[in-house]
């Protein structure tokens, strides 16, 4: 915990990990603000309009990483599961939502790199959570990324899910688990099927325990992935 | 009373989103000019050499805080500010530091921005909006 520089950010932008290739990321929540003043007040008064939070994303175009890729299978309208992560530790926190490309564009000049520029459009608002495991690759069944809150929470919660990639036979599973002990696990949800890049994301009602973890099994030689968890 | 510098003395508070005042001086470097502005209306008639004013309703200013974005729990700017987005709350401003007979000044704002910015080879900044709602307190502490 603690200020951070900008070697401790990872962006992850459904099943790529494009942090390698960006030089800036800004992560914007706002409202519009609304004028209700009337006759009677003797100063100016504002209230909360609609959220509409944005991400602005500029990197390097580089055909040989999967910037350019990630960018391209999501114009016009796809939408996909998008995370910057402020920190790779259990536990850093993290802004993410389901957001599709607003803005793709590619930028040259003379003497210059050239760059590749977007603009990021969540799905009604970004949300803070936390790191679970950050990029990991597993070679068999194994729990990852055990995070102790302190205490439960009662509102539910959203987890998000990149997986990066698949080698091998069969299919791989990531499920969510949850323990109000640190020792006896239950599970919130589970993504099956995983044989490739993809994200997604899940909600859950109700109670989440003080420690969640996520736990992988797969059919095939490797999966690599990140998760996140944000209570509600 | 003095000059005064910044340095350690200067103390921004505002509301996380329980409603509890935090003090953010150990996390802000920069806040934008904040204090008190009244709209001018003109009243300037065909018989006046000169234009002619006079004070309206106090306006809503805006004003920005910023510094090393953090993320210490609990009272660091991130988990602070990132709750607060679209809801009212205090704030409360001390340039000169907060003994007694110190300057204050106070208010309830909207936040309406709340951004965290990367850049290659720099350090991770955060910046808050804040849009006044009613009018401004100068004060003492």
């Amino acid at each position: 915990m603690g200020k951070k520089i900008s070697s401790d950010i990872l962006v992850y932008f459904g099943g790529y990990d494009v942090g390698t290739a960006t030089i800036s990321v800004s992560i914007t929540q706002q409202v519009d603000a609304l004028d209700p003043t009337a006759l009677g007040d003797a100063a100016e008064r504002v209230l909360a309009g609609l959220r509409k939070d944005e991400v602005t994303w500029a990197g390097l175009f580089d055909d040989g990483t999967s910037m350019d890729a990630a960018a391209a299978a999501l114009i016009p309208t796809g939408t996909s599961v998008f995370s910057v992560l402020l920190g790779s530790g259990t536990g850093s926190v993290v802004y993410s939502g389901t957001a599709f490309n607003l803005q793709g564009k590619a930028v040259a000049s003379v003497a210059e790199l050239v760059k590749y520029e977007a603009v990021l459009k969540p799905d009604l608002s970004l949300e803070r959570g936390l790191v679970l495991p950050s990029k990991t690759t597993i070679t068999g069944s194994a729990s990852q990324g055990t995070l102790d809150n302190t205490a439960l929470t009662t509102a539910g919660g959203a987890w998000g899910i990149h997986v990066f990639g698949y080698t091998g036979a069969g299919t791989g599973t990531l499920g969510l688990e949850h323990s109000s002990t640190g020792t006896a696990w239950v599970v919130l949800g589970t993504l099956v099927g995983i044989n490739g890049p993809k994200s997604a994301r899940q909600t859950f009602t109700g109670t989440v325990n003080r420690y969640t973890r996520v736990i992988g099994t797969l059919a095939g030689t490797n999966m690599t992935y990140a998760t996140i968890f944000i209570r509600s | 009373m003095s000059k005064s510098k910044v340095a350690g003395i200067s103390e921004f508070k505002c509301d996380n989103a329980g409603g509890t005042l935090i003090n953010l001086r150990g996390y802000v470097d920069t806040i934008s000019a904040l204090g008190k502005q009244v709209a001018q209306l003109d009243v300037t008639t065909f018989a006046d050499a000169a234009e002619r004013v006079i004070a309206g309703i106090e306006e809503s200013q805006e004003f920005t805080i910023s510094g090393a974005f953090d993320d210490t729990a609990t009272t660091g700017p991130d988990v602070v500010l990132s709750g607060r987005v679209g809801s009212l709350g205090s704030w409360e401003w001390s340039p000169m530091g907060t003994v007694a007979g110190s300057r204050k000044f106070s208010g309830e704002a909207l936040c309406i921005r709340y951004t965290v910015t990367g850049e290659v080879k720099g350090r991770v900044q955060y910046e808050a909006a804040f849009k006044m709602d009613g009018s401004a307190t100068v004060g003492t502490n």
